[in-house]
């Protein structure tokens, strides 16, 4: 076992190494996921708060490795609106785009951008017939690798094609580049709304026959 | 005499980094990787299971220093995304001849590219396949394509899994995206190859292989690959229309990126 001193001491900071052998011998027995479910309950910031934490020639996070912190971690990572690339993008490529979309449409269909915390969301109103629907989508921050997230505010009878909390399953489920259908290269956030008015429009297809009319997504 | 600049010193990682500071041609390295070794890294990496709970790059310093003792081994031990650290990441890459990229996540290919487009510095990435049927060596040179490019079209057309899609009559239920590890061997074969083409481009800057990306096949997949041992070369252009690094995300932004920002979200508020 390695240790910054080398595992010298066999007691600092008033934890003695037996700590850290239960801990590392949990961690041997334990699966990926048992990790996460032990750890789930304990709050992200109490999370940032054990990060420094020591016990021994020891920190906590090199104690239980990244299980733990892979959360705070993922909360820490560089963001659309707090890296330059991120900013960049929003600058040259997002906002013009949305300000394309906006150029002579009635004030009612524009698409308004609000920051939220380290998100941003548009806001905005589709008809793709005769109903007018509210809706959000929402750019996180590790947008545009993640790709957006669109749901409808107006209620929406369930129907497929559809997530928790009116979410819309509008990109194949994946995270990788082999198994994601959302292409940062050559996709903006305009593109979520086109596709949320096409997924609206076959909505109001399949409310009238029961039918979704396209094909689904492969 | 050559500076390296590696993130990632997973199992396929680690033995780029041994073939890499073999060669006389490296005099320094420096490697970016936040994780601790675990004992289930024990049997894709170099490292015992004593080594359990020690840091990677520790690690990794010590197994390179024993082959070279006069290597220079930078380690930095944090996240390539980490905010706190890129002032540092930044100015070490200012002083590399070539970044290597041993990276499995997404954002992170994306950030590294986009510093090393930052620093014009040639880089390469190695990615093994689902399984181990196959892999990825993509070589990146100034002024060339982006890896925003390179995922596009590879995305629109190299097919590399034929796992069923989701079931889309529920779409909220559980995703079948487990991915398969792959063998040390499939690691080691992608990753010396990695290697390979590492150092011939950093032997030669204008080296040309003919190709951007190459896919070795390592297993048969019916519908997927045919033939086992086939190279699939691939020379991508850079896209004129790519969000990343094409005309319109190069063109001109403002001095002043959080004025403008700010000036920007202001009027889109109100819109």
């Amino acid at each position: 076992m390695l240790g910054r001193n080398g595992g010298r001491s066999q007691q600092e900071g008033g934890v003695d190494i037996g700590f850290r052998q239960r801990v590392v011998g949990i961690m041997t027995h334990a699966s990926d996921a048992d990790w996460r479910d032990w750890f789930r309950p304990l709050r992200r910031p109490l999370l940032r708060h054990l990060v420094g934490w020591r016990a021994g020639d020891w920190t906590l996070s090199e104690l239980l490795g990244e299980h733990l912190l892979a959360d705070s971690r993922q909360e820490q990572a560089m963001g659309l609106l707090d890296s330059e690339a991120g900013k960049r993008r929003l600058l040259t490529v997002e906002i013009p785009a949305i300000e394309r979309y906006n150029e002579g449409r009635d004030p009612e269909f524009r698409i308004r951008l609000v920051r939220q915390g380290s998100n941003l969301v548009l806001c905005y109103r589709l008809m793709p017939t005769h109903n007018v629907y509210e809706l959000e989508t929402r750019l996180y921050s590790s947008y545009p690798i993640v790709p957006p997230e669109t749901r409808v505010l107006t209620p929406l009878r369930h129907c497929p094609h559809l997530l928790e909390g009116q979410t819309l399953c509008l990109w194949r489920q994946g995270s990788s580049r082999q198994n994601s259908r959302w292409d940062p290269a050559r996709y903006t956030c305009v593109f979520a709304v086109q596709a949320a008015w096409r997924w609206l429009a076959c909505y109001e297809v399949w409310y009238d026959t029961g039918e979704w009319p396209l094909p689904e997504a492969r | 005499m050559a500076h390296v600049i590696q993130v990632g010193a997973g199992s396929g990682g680690m033995v780029v980094l041994d073939l890499l500071a073999r060669e006389a041609v490296v005099s320094r390295i420096t490697i970016i990787e936040p994780d601790i070794y675990k004992p289930h890294n024990v049997v894709r990496h170099y490292f015992p299971k004593e080594a359990a709970g020690a840091r990677k790059t520790e690690l990794a310093r010590q197994w390179l220093l024993t082959l070279r003792p006069e290597l220079e081994v930078h380690c930095l031990e944090t996240d390539l995304l980490n905010p706190a650290a890129q002032a540092q990441i930044e100015e070490l890459i200012a002083t590399a001849d070539i970044g290597v990229c041993a990276v499995d996540n997404e954002p992170a290919k994306y950030h590294w590219d986009g510093l090393m487009r930052k620093y014009n510095k040639p880089w390469t990435l190695g990615e093994v396949l689902s399984g181990g049927i196959g892999g990825f060596v993509h070589l990146f040179r100034p002024g060339g394509p982006c890896y925003g490019c390179v995922a596009s079209y590879l995305k629109r057309s190299v097919e590399t899994d034929n796992s069923p899609p989701p079931d889309y009559s529920q779409p909220g239920g559980p995703v079948d995206e487990v991915t398969i590890p792959a063998t040390k061997a499939a690691i080691t074969a992608i990753a010396s190859l990695h290697a390979l083409v590492t150092l011939e481009l950093l032997q030669d800057r204008d080296y040309d292989p003919g190709f951007t990306s190459v896919l070795l096949t390592l297993r048969r997949v019916p519908q997927v690959f045919e033939e086992i041992l086939r190279p699939y070369r691939f020379r991508i252009e850079r896209m004129r229309e790519c969000l990343f690094c094409g005309e319109a995300a190069t063109a001109g932004a403002a001095e002043d990126l959080d004025v403008a920002l700010a000036q920007a979200l202001d009027r889109l508020a109100h819109a």
